[in-house]
């Protein structure tokens, strides 16, 4: 463990750690760029480095973008990231009474204590999840797999058979390429690189860049220019200390939240400041400030939102099970590594992952000091044109697809993974749920398979009671999710009904 | 639209349920099993949406609604990049990647300028050194990728 944390501290580390942080800071500071979009574009980046190096930078990434979001939320009350909404409420109301200083200061230090938090709670909690999971065989995989695919079917906003039809796309997704029993090859229409299977970064850098590509060159296109602003005052670091210190109660919920939240699959960094607002406005003494320019509203959105990042990390090491999209893209730069995300990781690579606990720890303690003193300079990216950002993403994204393999065809693979993008979006079907099962479809698949050879009859089952626990608890979550909905749509029928009765009083 | 877009999808999700089920042995069973449920829900989400549930679409363009011009230009965009793509193994890596990002920034900044041509070459000429000397990734070649590998190599 001591040797992770120091390989963290090496000079070659800090620097990848600081490009990761700044990068991930621009890109989030950019409007339509989120941190999926960042990951997914560096993941091949990474190839030229240490594995724990790569994973550090990415960790960067991912941290500084959810963060990064915030200043064009707070300046310009455009969330830089889905993730920073709330923090556009009260931050740029804070700034419209001239204290966007403040506000961006609260951001940054708020997002680094809970990173922080989520950090530790990522180094404690990570390893013995993954101790539990060394007891799973295939039926237990297979179960968690189909825990993960209903959580995220039932918890996304989204029709439930929208989320449906998107798991069921991934999963056959993930079935191009050679069959892991037989090795007959399937769904790949005689192009022998397929064999492989589509290669997962052609298809993330598909799915999250080039339709952000597209969309920034429409915006270009349109005249959507981004709004001026006049030269930011430094933050002012003593009234963000001593707001820190008075709302400490409030910063530790949040973060509790958002790790409690990260963990769980579908609920990514987008819902959980909403959660958290929500939650400290009811505990508030002063709850009619909140939405209206509410230090603590700010804090409570940015803590949550920031250790988000760390919860969403846990299932991904522990168990190969990524807890919200940017992290399912992480799995692309492990793979690319040759590194299995799961349990495995801690006995075949304790030293990678201690490192990497390590520098995530740093990563967040570099957040919040580049945010508080430098975020004022960064803002000046939000007057870059959308003309040049647009260009520059495209030859990026398809520069990253290619040089994962060296090969113009995963160039294809890519484009074709935007277009089924764009289709599946025209169609209703959201994209979270289909990513997730391309990435899970592959374990689902081989431990299928391995049960199958196992199980002789229906008995085998009885022996192993996490297999049956995880499956009672997916009955159970399908059955609250039908009753749920089932109510949700009777409430205003009945409204409807009784209005009828009300009108027509025969 | 998004029934032309339905229309697509069930008729890619068709072709892999038949190509699933030309796949030899018990390897048949999976691949047929999940691109016949993806088919199947996608189907009733297409029916539902027909009619009239609220089957929201999530366009990856917001709101942002260009006009016809502009649905020109943008079409322009895309087919730019693709041809980018298709003219990579041809024309090599830097002039592909220069007319490209020229032609781009033109069509998206609606008229072309020197600044950005000369810009975009000194661009594609930096990220060229840094693909062969740093980042090692062999990019398809043409004669401007040649002349730069021997420039390289005769000052190594």
């Amino acid at each position: 463990m001591w040797e992770g944390i120091l390989a963290a501290l090496t000079p070659l580390a800090l620097v990848f750690m600081t490009i990761g942080v700044v990068l991930g800071i621009i890109i989030g500071a950019i409007p339509g760029l989120t941190a999926t979009f960042g990951i997914a574009l560096l993941v091949p980046v990474t190839f030229l480095m240490s594995a724990d190096h790569g994973m550090i930078m990415l960790a960067g990434i991912y941290a500084g973008a959810i963060y990064g979001g915030s200043i064009s939320a707070v300046l310009l009350n455009i969330p830089g990231t889905p993730a920073s909404i709330v923090s556009g409420w009260e931050g740029h109301a804070l700034a419209l009474e001239g204290k966007a200083p403040l506000a961006l200061g609260i951001a940054a230090l708020g997002s680094g204590v809970a990173g922080v938090f989520s950090a530790i709670a990522l180094m404690f909690l990570t390893p013995t999840l993954a101790q539990l999971a060394l007891s799973f065989g295939a039926p237990e995989y297979v179960m968690l797999v189909v825990f993960s695919l209903i959580i995220v079917v039932v918890m996304l906003d989204t029709p439930i058979l929208a989320n449906v039809a998107g798991v069921f796309i991934g999963l056959m997704l993930a079935t191009v390429g050679l069959d892991p029993v037989s090795g007959s090859p399937r769904l790949t229409f005689g192009f022998y690189q397929l064999y492989s299977g589509l290669g997962v970064v052609a298809v993330l850098v598909g799915f999250f860049c080039m339709p952000q590509a597209v969309a920034l060159a429409a915006e270009a296109i349109s005249g959507v220019v981004g709004v001026t602003f006049g030269r930011v005052a430094a933050s002012p670091t003593g009234a963000v200390i001593r707001r820190l210190v008075a709302d400490r109660w409030l910063v530790l919920r949040a973060s509790v939240i958002g790790t409690g939240l990260g963990i769980l699959p579908a609920v990514g960094p987008e819902s959980t400041p909403l959660v958290s607002h929500a939650i400290e406005r009811r505990l508030s003494k002063e709850p009619e400030r909140f939405g209206k320019g509410s230090e603590s509203g700010l804090l409570a959105a940015e803590a949550s939102v920031s250790a988000n990042v760390g919860g969403s990390l846990i299932p991904l090491l522990a168990l190969g099970i990524p807890g919200s999209g940017a992290a399912a893209v992480f799995i692309g730069a492990l793979t690319l590594h040759g590194l299995r995300p799961g349990p495995l990781l801690f006995t075949e690579h304790p030293d990678i992952m201690y490192t990497f606990f390590a520098g995530f720890l740093l990563v967040n303690i570099l957040k919040a000091v580049i945010g508080l003193f430098g975020a004022r300079y960064m803002a000046t990216l939000l007057r870059l044109p959308k003309t040049a950002i647009a260009t520059f993403v495209t030859l990026f994204s398809i520069f990253g697809a290619y040089a994962v393999n060296n090969s113009v065809f995963d160039i294809w693979v890519m484009l074709g993974a935007a277009v089924m993008m764009v289709v599946l979006g025209g169609v209703g079907i959201p994209i979270l749920p289909v990513v997730l099962a391309f990435i899970l479809g592959g374990v689902l698949d081989t431990n299928i398979g391995i049960t199958m050879a196992r199980a002789g009859d229906w008995t085998y089952f009885l022996d192993r009671p996490i297999a049956l626990g995880l499956a009672a608890i997916c009955v159970m979550l399908v059955t609250v999710s039908i009753w749920r909905r089932k109510r949700g749509s009777a409430a205003p029928m009945a409204k409807e009904a009784a209005a009828a009765t009300e009108s027509d009083p025969r | 639209m998004r029934l032309v877009l339905s229309v697509l999808l069930l008729i890619i999700l068709a072709l892999m349920v038949w190509r699933s089920a030309l796949v030899p042995g018990p390897a048949m069973a999976y691949p047929l099993v999940v691109s016949l449920c993806a088919f199947a829900a996608v189907l009733t989400l297409t029916i539902l949406s027909l009619r009239k549930a609220r089957v929201p679409v999530l366009s990856p363009l917001g709101d942002v609604r260009p006009t016809p011009v502009g649905w020109g230009r943008l079409a322009g965009f895309i087919l730019l990049w693709i041809a980018y793509v298709a003219l990579l193994d041809t024309a090599g890596f830097m002039l592909a990647t220069w007319l490209a990002l020229a032609l781009s920034l033109a069509l998206l900044g609606g008229r072309p300028t020197v600044r950005a041509a000369l810009g975009t070459a000194v661009f594609v000429g930096v990220f060229a050194v840094l693909i062969k000397s740093v980042l090692y990734v062999p990019v398809p070649s043409g004669w401007l990728d040649d002349k730069l590998d021997f420039l390289l190599y005769s000052l190594s």
